[in-house]
């Protein structure tokens, strides 16, 4: 699923553009993954997701599995509970988990040699990302719900007449 | 002997219509007798025929359907073959003019060797504006070679796998290119910006670079080739306060729309620091 988010994120996304910029479709999933299934999942999920966009991207090797890795704990560990109690959190609090994922990709990549602009960064980059990522988050999430349900439904259903 | 008359009379009856049939011909006041024989005929073929005609209409309006459906369906077959054919054709055509562009820029510059790449993806990042090509070490691409369409430069090979590479577009904001402006002859450094345009820095003051200039890879530093064309100048911004003036500049083509590069597989960066 995260090497076809990938993908698709390079190839097919990259056209579904708002003011150059696109949707963080693996971000997306990590970030479903994280909040429904804890921060153990949500990391292992995020270094293959982030691996799958360091061997697509021209970043420097691990920027996004770093970054990526980042965001599995923060939802995992703080918005997963409180989401618990409060089910549209998520949705909400998506803007603040891009924002932490483009600081913490800025801050890799420059600390492994690829300085970047910070200024294009807040003035161009993250106001138009912001507002992509959160409206995609639902579509992404429910997918990612239901899978998850589905699963769980199965497996309950096979230990009890294994 | 009625059999003799019988036979007497219809042999007269032949020569008869013969002999009339000839001399009508010949003598227009005996017309009238084939006139009035059509007078008499005309309405009894009308008579005739009308029914006749019907009934064959009645007929060929009970066999029309089928006609019709089998005519139909291989008159829409046709269309689907010929949308296809016009589909390929346009195909051949906008091909035919690529690989026109491709020969004027082998005429152009005829000591470079290319090879042909497909773009595959773009880069998943948002902080990177890259591109994935689908030629790698095993067929010859090496880091820091330069890509190129026909239209212009596109910008240098960052990374190397043995079937892709990744390709930093000139536009990027830490791609630098060092160029000169075709006219002017005026150098200066052109930087990837925030917008979609370029920006060539560094312009001495004494230069007289207008828009509409076109711009072009000077080859200083050693990682561009000389002569390809970058974009054209917009507009110019000199200031006498300023050590420099700086140019914006429109690059030579849309690179979100494209599909085929060049790679010149002949020029490898010169690395300044080893002298090589």
């Amino acid at each position: 699923m995260l090497a076809f988010g990938a993908i698709l994120q390079s190839t097919v996304l990259s056209e579904l553009s708002l003011m150059g910029q696109r949707i963080d479709l693996v971000l997306l999933i990590v970030t479903s993954v994280a909040l429904l299934r804890g921060a153990w999942t949500g990391l292992s999920w995020g270094i293959i997701g982030g691996l799958m966009l360091d061997y697509l991207s021209a970043l420097p090797f691990a920027t996004h599995t770093v970054s990526m890795c980042v965001i599995a704990v923060i939802v995992g560990l703080g918005l997963r509970q409180l989401s618990q109690d409060y089910p549209l959190l998520p949705f909400l609090t998506m803007p603040l988990v891009t924002v932490t994922f483009y600081l913490s990709v800025g801050a890799v990549s420059t600390a492994l040699g690829w300085p970047v602009d910070w200024d294009w960064v807040f003035g161009r980059v993250l106001l138009p990302v912001v507002i992509l990522d959160t409206v995609a988050l639902p579509f992404v999430y429910l997918p990612v719900y239901t899978i998850r349900r589905r699963t769980r439904v199965e497996i309950n259903w096979q230990t009890s007449h294994g | 002997m009625n059999r003799l008359r019988l036979r007497v009379a219809s042999l007269l009856i032949i020569v008869f219509i013969t002999a009339t049939g000839v001399l009508s011909a010949r003598v227009p006041q005996l017309r009238f007798i084939q006139d009035a024989g059509a007078w008499v005929l005309t309405p009894a073929q009308w008579v005739i025929s009308g029914p006749t005609r019907a009934v064959g209409d009645l007929i060929e309006s009970m066999q029309v359907p089928g006609q019709l459906r089998s005519e139909n369906e291989r008159l829409v077959e046709e269309v689907a073959r010929l949308q296809q054919e016009v589909a390929r054709v346009a195909e051949l055509e906008r091909e035919n003019q690529e690989l026109r562009k491709y020969m004027e820029l082998d005429a152009a510059f005829p000591s470079f060797q290319f090879i042909e790449a497909g773009v595959v993806a773009s880069d998943p990042s948002n902080l990177v504006k890259a591109l994935t090509i689908n030629r790698g070490s095993d067929h010859g691409v090496k880091e820091g070679m330069t890509v190129l369409t026909p239209a212009g430069l596109v910008g240098q090979v960052l990374r190397v796998s043995p079937v892709a590479s990744r390709v930093l577009l000139v536009t990027d904001i830490s791609s630098s290119v060092t160029a000169i402006g075709q006219e002017s002859r005026a150098h200066g450094v052109v930087n990837g910006e925030r917008t979609s345009d370029l920006t060539m820095k560094y312009i001495s003051q004494s230069s007289n670079v207008q828009p509409g200039e076109r711009v072009v890879t000077s080859g200083l530093g050693g990682i561009y080739p000389p002569g390809i064309l970058i974009g054209e100048v917009v507009s110019v911004d000199k200031k006498d306060t300023e050590i420099f003036q700086e140019a914006r500049i429109r690059p030579a083509m849309e690179f979100s729309s494209l599909e085929r590069v060049l790679v010149v597989i002949n020029h490898v960066p010169v690395k300044l620091d080893t002298g090589q």
